[in-house]
């Protein structure tokens, strides 16, 4: 794997991840950010990885880089300049004021719920695979699944009998 | 609770569509280049940087003499002596116990005697 294959797996990929760490961030700023820094973190090591590992690699990196303690520090240290940021422009204000809830009560949940429920929602992974990306044990992807949908349940207006029986 | 795990899908990937990015394979190539290039600058600068801390520390040390030396030979002088001494506070605690018995029996029985 080469420069050639790096250019092609970026052409193929860059759209799915810079979504995938919209998704986790909450801004397309700091998600192209985020991905792009992983790779090129990722590019000097590209030769070690086959076609068939490397998407998965990327996207347990962007995932490491959103819950890194490095991130979060300079996150915190950042100013916002104005409530009109070129990221937010892509969110349609007229959108279901629901859709609106449920998306912003994501974005408030733990750093490791918020992942684990969008690789289970968006990327449709099993726990077992959830497990891999995040590092932790499978009950414990339950469990951040489970709490995760338990605080998303009132933007949906679902009972909460109706939650218990998840897993 | 399938609606509202349907729900939840529906709004992700609505949400993720929306996200156009321009990322491009040679951009980020050349950012790891000049990312080696300033790493490759500072490495000798580190690298002197280490060497000296280690001889500093090494002079530091050696100035000190010989004397973390001797408490280093010292439990091996006094290991040998120490078994013995943990298998004899074990195996005395029964006779301990022992003496304590017959000594508190020992004058119950002599009441008995006097008062008869």
């Amino acid at each position: 794997m080469g420069a050639a294959s790096f250019d092609e797996f970026v052409h193929e990929h860059q759209q799915g991840l810079v979504r995938y760490a919209v998704l986790l961030s909450g801004s397309r700023a700091d998600a192209e950010d985020m991905v792009q820094d992983v790779l090129v973190r990722v590019y000097p090591r590209w030769e070690r990885l086959t076609p068939a590992t490397a998407y998965a690699y990327v996207r347990r990196a962007v995932t490491n880089e959103y819950l890194s303690w490095r991130r979060r520090w300079s996150n915190r240290h950042i100013r916002p300049v104005g409530t009109d940021l070129p990221e937010e422009a892509h969110f349609d204000p007229a959108r279901d004021e629901a859709d609106e809830r449920l998306w912003r009560l994501l974005r408030k949940l733990p750093r490791q719920q918020r992942a684990a429920v969008v690789l289970r929602y968006y990327e449709d992974l099993t726990d077992q695979e959830i497990a891999g990306v995040l590092g932790c044990r499978v009950p414990t992807v339950r469990s951040h699944v489970s709490r995760g949908l338990a605080a998303l349940r009132s933007a949906i207006g679902e009972p909460e009998r109706a939650w218990r029986n998840h897993g | 609770m399938a609606d509202v795990e349907e729900e939840l899908r529906r709004v992700l990937a609505e949400r993720a569509a929306d996200v156009r990015s321009s990322l491009s394979g040679p951009a980020i190539r050349a950012r790891a280049a000049a990312r080696r290039a300033a790493v490759r600058r500072i490495a000798p600068l580190v690298t002197a940087a280490a060497v000296l801390l280690v001889v500093v520390t090494a002079l530091g040390l050696a100035g000190r003499g010989t004397a973390p030396v001797e408490p280093a030979t010292r439990p091996v002088t006094t290991a040998p002596p120490t078994p013995p001494s943990v298998t004899e506070r074990t195996t005395s605690r029964p006779t301990v116990t022992s003496r304590w018995l017959t000594t508190t029996t020992a004058p119950t029985s002599s009441r008995f005697s006097g008062r008869r």
